[in-house]
Order: structure tokens, then C-alpha cells, then sequence
């Protein structure tokens, strides 16, 4: 009895030394660990048939049992290592591998380069502590021209320059509006920019749109002045354009300031040299801005002798083309990815 | 508008002025010169010269002369214009001199030897005249041409546009005053002596004083009509006025001079010695000088004599009575008219003018009585026997009373931020642009306006500091730091979400951003089967197709969509605007205008089974909502009658109880009718406003949990009209289910026709102990009881 389950247990461990030693992957390796190992299988059945030894040969088959499973065991362990060692290996080789296969691009679209500038102005804003405000671009021609002391004679209020609504509303023709807008709307002293999409009745073509945008920016204080104007825009644009900017101020006839100016910025490209971007002046004429009209901040609610401010009114349009070197501005609205595309970055 | 340095000189004294570096400061402190021009510097080697013979040559036109140009004999030069004679003053390039970009060689023309070229005031570029050469009336033979007259210029150039506040800059005179100022050098005195006598010739009436606050006439006798002389052409010829005639010469010289538009009237065609000023019937004929007959209207003013319309007011004269070659008696009209009027009467002819230009710009109502003496004056200048033979005849409306303004130094400083600015300094300013200023003390000066910066820009003390401000210089100002007030930050979260909307979608999904018009464009509104009623509509649209505001973004987005369709294999775009809803467009009251999110997603193929541009959307939807920290909104199918929407694949989105958009697949029909090459389209549009409304949902922290979960896999078979939304709800409101996530749907063998398996994967958890097969049983039976009961399911076989 006790020689033939010896034999028996030894025929086991060879069966499955075999067996195990050309097992092809992990979960064949698996399968005979279940059959040879496992609760219900070959050596757990040999170890019950022990059972029926008589007492004294119980110890010795139990060491033979204990040996092959053993052995079984340490073949299996062996084994997997093996198989993982191979599995390792296979997966540091690639024959077909090329770094530069082009790859598709993932995640990443494009802002509009109008919302590229008017996110960082937003930012510059922001930081000195400007509230961010967005104001309707279908507007009254009180807010668009009244309130802004332009008068019933003035030729911007023309068919010529203005989209006019059916029911006598129009499309706003600058950001201006939101100047009366705000004061109205936030105790005073407060600044504000509120950049937003405008409108003039014109043909479309390589340097005209008759949809375009600006940011208009105010500030409400006591006793601004044309020094504190100067020093202000020369601050926000140094950090609009990223750079020391040089400006100067030249009269300019805006009826909702006084006094109004033209702001000229140095040339960029020249440094004021002159070059044919600046047309051989060294300025190129940038914004207008001025101190708020005393007619304006009235409309606003402000007592003129009591408030004052300054105002200003950015071409988003124009400073994108600026910046990016654009020379089409129909390009802007086209909505062509060709055009669009081109800004992925940031 | 262009300005003669020479001409200027008429009214104050530039000896010794850089005109270069004084062009700079008048774009400084007045109007930007758009160019500095310097012209007729290089005439080296022109001479006057006198024509002594004229030959023909054979077979040509050209003929041969002689031309004495005072040192040696006559050369012998050939010339083509029709003009030269013998006996002429002519001005003669000699070889070596350059005219133009043409240098004079001695050459043979026809066979025949030239020394020279007799030249036109083209050629010399005194003005565009090219009919014949030039023919001088004063000058010694062999003197340099540029010596005999003041050739060299140095002109200005101003944009318009920058003037329209100042009337009284349109002339040379005003342009003189300002330089005056700036150099702080006097203006020289007008010296107007007119021998006026006291007949009144003429009937003047003035029906309509609104529109015409003055009017006033002379008459002038013993006339002929003949060329201006050298230096008033030259100087017409230089600011780019067309020489003509003596008589027309001296208006239009006044008028760029003084700035007051003038009218010569040949006095033979105005019949019944009346001059009428009234307005014009309604379709009255009337043929401009140009020779276009113009139908008027009643909104026009028009001069009339007892008869018939002889002018269009401020505008144009009448063909009927100008300056004819033998007119010898005129009547001149110096009159204000009404800016706003005469701009309405020329832009509905499409008639602009010089005149025209001027009276929009609200002349001084003094001017008109300064302007005729001067014309008057000039006129007799320029012909022998001329002489005035009228009053000066005046119908005028009281002129306004000079306005007056309290200005308060103190003001001055605090506006400019120039805190050392003295009094003396202001009133000198003042006084240099003919203001007058008295000191009533206790820090007041009493400015009188004068009355050609009255009628504009003038009214209030802010205008007068700008006088200062720009006479002394805004770059001598020294920039000063604010004094603000440090105030709570207003939250900017409206800006603040729109930039994460745009951020996430073009960062984080992919998506490309457009900006498109706010007008729908109408044909394509008709392919993409959008209707379009109570849309806000423009009285003046651009165009007839770009009439009417959009209501929704979809439309010009699916435009964007066709224009990149054949260039981009996938084209995902969004774009963020108003749209604008009226409930009654024809109320003139603000519409709604929200700002809306607009998305687009177009694929090249798809397993048309599955909605893959649907869900695509869906699920950036879901992650823009964690973005801007909001419920992503909640999905319910159908109801979306768009005409360019799938008529199934579409649902309404809602956030709360508050409809903000939808969510579709585009119509195969649309996609058939914009020809699209994409196998399948579908876009959003979102309400961004109504979704900033909603609740924040923001990040928080729970504990982690302490006792694993339990991961059961459910495949339930229901009708097919079963939604997912509501398996999902049956199963999360079992016990112990702490989330339900959707596997896949399967249709087809093992399914019964009409019905679909859903696989679901659910996690159970308790929050106080370990799951035992027990909670796994009632969690199982639960499951298969709720399926059962709420929608039906059994499980999959």
C-alpha cells in the first residue's frame, strides 16, 4: 500500500513537473495549480487516500506528500517567474516602433484671437481692481447718443453710420453706452471695463467690418485730471502690450469727453524711428479717450462739480490685427477654421 | 484739406519757423497733419523765356520755335501745344533741368534740333493744367523761374474728418490763427477798405430765417471775365482748387481763405431784381451747375429769383446764372445757412461740396459781411474798372449775444493736473486764439467767446481748459498717479463664467472658437428649413439678405460648418453671443439678449445606429458643467421644432424648471440641402445666462468610506420606449446601491423584436460594516424587483 502511493505521489510530482515546465502562459499555469493544488485536486485526493496506511506509514507518506507538493509548488513558483520574465521581456521589444508617426492632436481647440486680447485685458483689469462689465448690444438711442451728449445733428447718428432697428432701437455703434450704463448702475467711485461686439453701417472690405469689437474703459473719481489720464494709459498699456509703451495725446472731438484726444503709441515696429507701419511718423494712432463730459457723468446721475473721470474706448479688432500682423479683417467673423486654427496655443 | 504754408503767410509771420517741427506741434495741440508736402524745390535750370517765332514743320503737329531765354541767340526748341505764339512769356526748361521725373537732354524731334522744353503748369507741377504751356504775364526774360514767384510750397495736409468740430479751421485764416497762438506771434489785421455806396438794387427775402439766418448780397459792374493771375492760381492750384476765372477765382479764394463759401451770380439771369430764399416745391426741378437736373423737395432750401431757383442753398449754383466769358455784372451772394439742413439737402443728392463741407460745419454767423468785403476788395484788385455798385444788403436774424464763460483757474489746474499753472498764462493763451479775458479776481476770469468757435465747440468752462490745456501742451504735462479709493471688488462672475465656458471647451474638449455675425443670412436660412418669424428686423440692413437679428446661434454656426466642411476631416466649433428675442419686435423696448452657447460637432463616419455626434455633445456637456461648476442640464427627449433638428435625436435641456437650450442631431435633410460631406452633425445651443442662475455646485470633501463595496453587473431586457434615465433611477432608489453606471445595449438574437438589453454595473456599499452575501442577495432581489416593477425588465435570458 504505502510503496505504491509513494510511487504514486512520485509519478504525481513528475506529471505535473512536466506539465507545469511547458505551460504556455499564466492562466494554464493557473489551471494546473487548481488540479494539482487546489481542494479537489490530485495531491489533496492522494493525501486523503493516506487514510487507509496503516498508522505507521502514515508519517512517511505524509512527508512524500509534503515533498511533491513541494516540489509541485517551487515548479509552479518557478515557473511563473519565468513566464513573467519572458512577458517582461517581450514588452521592451517593438520592432515597428517610430516616435515621430503623427499622432492625432487631443483636446486642445482654438480661442478666437478677439477673446485671446479681451481675456488678457479682462486679467490686466481685473488685477487693478476694475469691475468686468457686459452691457446690451441692441441699445436706445438715448444711451447710445443722448446720454452721451452727442447731439441730434451729429452725423454719426445718420442711416450712413448706424444700424437702425425697425422700431427705432439701434445696434450700438461703440461700448460707450455702458459708460451711463455703469454710472447709473454702481455707486460712485468705481472703474469698469466692458468689453462687447459693436456695430457701424459699412461696407465690408479688406481694412472695413461692419460688426466689430471694443473694450471701453472708465473710471469715476474725485478730481481726475488730464495728468492722471496720461499716467493711468500709459500703466494699462504697458500691460496690455507687454511692454514699456510711449504715448502722447492729441485733441481729438469726442462729444462725451472734454477734453478729447487721440492716444498715439510710439511705433513698435520702429521705436518711433518712423517706418511704413507708422507711415514715417514714429506714432501710430492707437485709442481715443478724454476726462467723462460734465453732460455724461449728469446722465450718469454724478454731480459734475462733485465726480469726474476718464474714459477710453480700445479697438479689439484693430489691436488683434495689430498684434498678429492680420491684413484682412474680414478673416475675424469668417469663421474659417484655416484662419481659426492658427490659435491653438495658450 | 490741404494748407499752403505760402498762404498762411498772408496772416502771420513764419520767417525763421521750422514748418517741419511746427507741423508736429499743431498736430499736437490742434488736428493731425496727415503729411507734410513740399513741392516746386527742385527747378534748377527753368527760366522765363520769350517766344520769338513760331514754325510749322512739315507732315506734324509739333512745330519748331525760337525762344529767346536771354543769354545768346534765340535756341530753337520744338514744341506741340497749341497755345504758343509768338510774343509769349513762357517758361522754359533748359538741358540739364529736371521737370518731374524727366530730365532735359537737347535732342532731335522729327529731324529737327530741340534745346529745351517750353512746359505746362503740369509739368511744372503748379497744377494738373495740361491743355497748353504755361504763359507768364510778368517776368524778365532769363530770370530762374522759381526766383520770379513764390513756386516753393510747403502744404499741410489734414484729414477732414478731424476738423468737424471746428468750423473755424476751414480756411486759411483759421489755420493762421491757431499757428499764431502756438508761435505766440500776432495775426496780421485784415485791412478790408470796400467802397460801398448806399443803393439797394436789390429785393433780398428770406422766407425761411431758420434755414437761412443770413443773407446778404453786393452787387459788383464793369467786369471781364478773364485768367486769375499766376499767384492766385498757384495758390488755388496748390490746395487742389481748379483755377477757372478771375471772378470764380476770387470766391473760391475767399472761401478757402476766410472759410465762408461764396456765390457769384451773373447778374443779367436773375430776373425781377428779387433774390428769394425759400424752399423748394416738392419735385421741383433744378439743374445744378454740374448740368444734373436734381428733383428737389420741400426739405430743400434753394435761392430763387422772381421766377425760378438760381441756387441749391449752401450746396450748388444753378446752370442758369453762372459766370458766363462776357458776364460784366454780378450779384455775390455771402450768406450763413443752417448746417443740418444743407447736410440733409446734400447727402439725399449725393452732393457734396466745398460749400456744402463748410456750411454742415456751423459757420460763424459773422463771417458772411467779412467774407464779401474781402471778395469785394480782391475783385477790384484783380480787374482794372471793377467797382462795387451796392450797399452791403444784410438780411440776418439777431446776431446771437457773444457767449460768456466763468472760468475758474483753479479748475484749469485741477482738470489739466498742472498744479503750478499761473493766471497770466492762462489769459495769455486766451488772448492768442482772440478770446477775451477779463480778471474779476477771487479766482474768476470772465472769457468772452469769439463768435467763430461759438456756434461748435465752445460752451462750457471744461471746452476753455482745453483751449489751455492743448496750447500749452499735453506733453509738458507731468503724469501724476490717480488718487483712487480702494473699493470691495465687484465679482465680474458673469465674466469671469463665460471665460471658463470658453476655456474649457477649446482646452480641455477640443472645440475650435468662431465669432459669426449677429445678422442671419436669409438664403441660408431657407436650406437650413429655419422659419424665422418675429425676429428683430433692420431699417437699414446692409444688405436684403442680412435683414433680420438673430434669434439663435445654430444658423450662421451650420454656415461656418459648410464653408470648413470639404477642408477638415472633424470640425467641432462653438461660439459665444447674444442672440435676440422680442416678444413684439415692432415695440421699440430692449429685447432679451441673452449671451448664448453655441456648439457643433461633425464627424466623417459614424455607425449611423448609434447617435455618436448626440452623445458626443452630451458628454461635453457633462464635463463644461463640472467646469463652470453647475447641474449639468437635465435632458428631455423631444419637443425641439427647430427645422434644422433631427426630428428624433434631439432634447430639450432644462435646469430646474427653466427651459435654457436644447441639445439635437442635425436634420439628414439639412445636412442633404447644405450639401455637407460630414456623415453626421449635431449642435447645442445654451441660455449661459440662465445656467449661471442655477445653483453652484462646488467642489466638498466627504470622508472616505471605511467598508469595501460590493460590484454586481445587471443585463435587463425592457421595451424598447424604456429610457435609460429611468432604469437608472429604479435601480439607485434600492437599498444599499451607492451608484449605477450604463454598460452597453444590446439588440438582436436572444432579444425579442421590440426590445433591448441594457447592462448596468452597480456598486452597494454600507456605510457601517461589510457587505455579507446576505446584503448581496436583498441587493440582487431588490434590484430585479424595483427593474420589474418600474420599467418592466426582466432578466436577460
Amino acid at each position: 500500500m504505502l510503496e505504491q502511493l509513494v510511487q504514486q505521489l512520485d509519478e504525481l510530482g513528475q506529471r505535473a513537473d512536466d506539465a507545469v515546465t511547458t505551460a504556455g502562459d499564466e492562466d494554464a499555469l493557473r489551471k494546473l495549480e487548481i488540479r494539482f493544488l487546489g481542494k479537489k485536486g490530485a495531491v489533496t485526493a492522494a493525501m486523503k487516500a493516506m487514510g487507509k496506511l496503516a498508522p505507521g506509514d502514515r508519517p512517511v507518506a505524509g512527508k512524500k506528500a509534503n515533498e511533491v507538493r513541494n516540489l509541485i509548488t517551487t515548479a509552479i513558483d518557478s515557473r511563473r517567474s519565468s513566464l513573467e520574465a519572458d512577458r517582461i521581456q517581450r514588452l521592451c521589444v517593438d520592432p515597428h516602433f517610430d516616435a515621430t508617426l503623427p499622432t492625432p492632436r487631443r483636446g486642445v481647440g482654438a480661442l478666437h484671437p478677439v477673446t485671446l486680447i479681451t481675456q488678457h485685458i479682462e486679467d490686466v483689469f481685473r488685477a487693478m481692481g476694475f469691475h468686468l462689465l457686459d452691457y446690451p448690444e441692441v441699445e436706445t438711442e438715448f444711451f447710445n447718443f443722448d446720454g452721451l451728449n452727442i447731439p441730434a445733428s451729429h452725423p454719426a447718428r445718420d442711416m450712413q453710420d448706424t444700424f437702425w432697428l425697425s422700431n427705432g432701437l439701434l445696434l450700438r455703434t461703440h461700448t460707450s453706452p455702458g459708460q451711463v450704463r455703469a454710472m447709473r448702475e454702481y455707486d460712485a467711485p468705481f472703474r469698469a471695463i466692458f468689453p462687447g461686439k459693436v456695430y457701424r453701417f459699412e461696407e465690408v472690405d479688406a481694412s472695413h467690418e461692419h460688426t466689430f469689437h471694443q473694450v471701453e474703459g472708465l473710471m469715476i473719481e474725485r478730481d481726475i485730471s488730464v495728468a492722471n489720464l496720461i499716467d493711468s494709459m500709459k500703466i494699462l498699456l504697458s500691460e496690455i502690450l507687454e511692454r514699456e509703451a510711449t504715448i502722447r495725446l492729441r485733441p481729438g472731438y469726442f462729444p462725451f469727453v472734454e477734453p478729447g484726444f487721440e492716444l498715439d503709441i510710439q511705433c513698435q515696429v520702429c521705436g518711433g524711428k518712423g517706418c511704413a507701419v507708422c507711415k514715417r511718423s514714429g506714432w501710430v494712432e492707437l485709442l481715443p479717450c478724454g476726462l467723462v463730459h460734465p453732460n455724461v457723468l449728469r446722465h450718469g446721475g454724478l454731480d459734475p462739480d462733485e465726480w469726474s473721470g476718464w474714459a477710453f474706448g480700445l479697438g479689439l479688432s484693430r489691436l488683434v490685427m495689430m498684434k498678429y500682423q492680420i491684413e484682412d479683417i474680414r478673416h475675424l467673423l469668417s469663421g474659417d477654421l484655416r484662419f481659426i486654427s492658427q490659435f491653438r496655443q495658450g | 484739406m490741404l494748407i499752403s504754408c505760402n498762404w498762411l503767410r498772408r496772416h502771420v509771420d513764419l520767417d525763421g519757423v521750422d514748418l517741419h517741427d511746427l507741423g508736429q506741434r499743431f498736430t499736437l495741440a490742434v488736428a493731425e497733419l496727415e503729411k507734410v508736402i513740399e513741392v516746386g524745390r527742385d527747378l534748377d535750370g527753368i527760366v522765363l523765356g520769350r517766344v520769338v517765332e513760331v514754325h510749322p514743320i512739315v507732315g506734324a503737329k509739333i512745330r519748331r520755335t525760337l525762344v529767346d531765354v536771354g543769354v545768346g541767340k534765340p535756341r530753337q526748341i520744338v514744341c506741340g501745344a497749341p497755345n504758343v505764339a509768338a510774343g509769349q512769356l513762357v517758361v522754359v526748361a533748359l538741358p540739364g533741368a529736371r521737370v518731374g521725373t524727366l530730365t532735359i537732354r537737347e535732342a532731335q524731334i522729327r529731324g529737327v534740333d530741340s534745346a529745351g522744353m517750353l512746359c505746362s503748369e503740369k509739368e511744372l507741377g503748379l497744377s494738373e493744367d495740361h491743355e497748353g504751356i504755361m504763359v507768364v504775364d510778368a517776368g524778365a526774360v532769363g530770370e530762374p523761374f522759381a526766383g520770379q514767384f513764390s513756386v516753393a510750397d510747403t502744404l499741410y495736409e489734414i484729414d477732414n474728418k478731424s476738423l468737424t468740430h471746428r468750423p473755424d479751421l476751414w480756411g486759411h485764416r483759421g489755420i493762421a490763427r491757431e499757428i499764431a497762438a502756438l508761435l505766440d506771434r500776432p495775426l496780421k489785421p485784415l485791412k478790408l477798405d470796400v467802397p460801398f455806396t448806399d443803393e439797394r438794387p436789390l429785393q433780398l427775402e428770406v422766407q425761411d430765417p431758420q434755414r437761412c439766418p443770413r443773407y446778404s448780397a453786393v452787387t459788383l459792374d464793369g467786369l471781364s471775365v478773364g485768367p486769375s493771375p499766376l499767384w492766385l492760381r498757384l495758390l488755388l492750384s496748390r490746395v487742389g482748387m481748379r483755377p477757372i476765372s478771375n471772378i470764380v477765382d476770387a470766391t473760391n479764394f475767399v472761401m478757402l481763405d476766410l472759410g465762408n463759401p461764396l456765390h457769384a451770380f451773373d447778374r443779367r439771369h436773375i430776373a425781377g431784381g428779387r433774390v428769394v430764399v425759400r424752399r423748394a416745391g416738392d419735385g421741383e426741378p433744378f439743374r445744378t451747375l454740374d448740368g444734373v437736373t436734381r428733383q428737389l423737395t420741400t426739405d430743400d432750401l434753394v435761392i430763387a429769383d422772381a421766377e425760378r431757383g438760381v441756387a441749391l442753398a449752401g450746396v450748388m449754383g444753378g446752370e442758369n446764372s453762372e459766370i458766363r466769358d462776357d458776364t460784366t455784372s454780378i450779384i455775390l451772394e455771402s450768406a450763413a445757412f443752417d448746417a443740418a439742413g444743407v447736410r440733409l439737402t446734400s447727402q439725399r443728392l449725393g452732393l457734396r461740396t466745398e460749400s456744402s463741407a463748410r456750411f454742415e460745419k456751423s459757420l460763424d454767423p459773422r463771417l458772411p459781411e467779412t467774407a464779401a468785403w474781402a471778395f469785394c476788395q480782391l475783385l477790384m484788385e484783380l480787374v482794372d474798372g471793377a467797382h462795387v455798385t451796392s450797399a452791403y444788403m444784410d438780411v440776418a436774424a439777431p446776431l446771437p449775444d457773444p457767449l460768456r464763460i466763468t472760468l475758474r483757474p483753479r479748475v484749469v489746474r485741477s482738470k489739466l493736473g498742472i498744479a503750478d499753472l499761473c493766471v497770466e498764462r492762462i489769459i495769455g493763451i486766451l488772448t492768442g486764439l482772440e478770446f477775451s479775458v477779463t480778471d474779476a479776481g477771487d479766482d474768476q476770469l470772465h472769457v468772452e467767446v469769439p463768435s467763430f468757435r461759438a456756434t461748435k465747440d465752445i460752451a462750457l468752462e471744461i471746452d476753455l481748459v482745453e483751449e489751455i490745456g492743448r496750447v500749452y501742451g499735453y506733453d509738458n504735462i507731468i503724469p501724476q498717479s490717480a488718487n483712487v479709493r480702494i473699493r470691495r471688488p465687484h465679482s465680474n462672475a458673469r465674466k469671469k463664467f463665460e471665460q471658463r465656458v470658453r476655456t474649457h471647451l477649446s482646452r480641455a474638449s477640443g472645440f475650435d472658437e468662431v465669432l459669426t455675425y449677429s445678422f442671419d443670412f436669409d438664403p441660408h436660412l431657407e436650406r437650413i428649413g429655419a422659419a424665422h418669424p418675429n425676429r428683430l428686423l433692420m431699417a437699414n440692413p446692409i444688405s436684403q439678405d442680412m435683414r433680420g437679428l438673430r434669434r439663435h446661434l445654430a444658423p450662421n454656426l451650420l454656415l461656418a460648418l459648410q464653408r470648413n466642411d470639404r477642408d477638415w476631416h472633424q470640425i467641432d466649433l462653438f461660439e459665444v453671443g447674444r442672440v435676440f428675442v422680442a416678444e413684439d419686435p415692432t415695440r421699440p423696448e430692449l429685447p432679451q439678449q441673452p449671451t448664448t452657447l453655441g456648439v457643433v460637432t461633425a464627424l466623417e463616419s459614424v455607425d449611423g445606429a448609434d447617435a455618436t455626434t448626440f452623445k458626443r455633445l452630451k458628454g461635453v456637456l457633462a464635463g463644461l458643467a463640472l467646469a463652470v461648476e453647475r447641474e449639468a442640464p437635465r435632458l428631455e427627449q423631444g419637443g425641439v421644432e427647430h427645422g434644422w433638428c433631427h426630428p428624433i435625436r434631439q432634447a430639450r435641456l432644462w435646469v430646474g424648471d427653466v427651459a435654457v437650450g436644447y441639445l439635437a442631431q442635425v436634420h439628414p435633410l439639412t445636412s442633404h440641402q447644405l450639401d455637407l460631406r460630414k456623415a453626421e452633425v449635431a449642435l447645442l445651443e445654451l441660455d449661459l445666462q440662465a445656467w449661471r442662475a442655477a445653483p453652484k455646485v462646488e467642489a466638498g470633501y466627504a470622508p472616505l468610506p471605511r467598508f469595501p463595496a460590493v460590484f454586481r453587473d445587471f443585463a435587463v431586457v425592457v421595451e424598447e420606449h424604456v429610457t435609460a434615465a429611468a432604469i437608472a433611477e429604479a435601480i439607485r432608489e434600492v437599498d444599499l446601491v451607492s451608484d449605477v453606471e450604463f454598460q452597453s445595449v444590446y439588440r438582436g438574437q436572444g432579444v425579442a423584436e421590440g426590445k433591448k438589453s441594457m447592462a448596468w454595473s452597480v456598486t452597494a456599499r454600507h456605510p457601517g460594516q461589510t457587505l455579507d452575501d446576505e446584503h448581496v442577495k436583498r441587493l440582487e432581489d431588490g434590484v430585479w424587483q424595483a427593474l420589474a416593477e418600474r420599467v418592466g425588465g426582466t432578466p436577460r435570458a
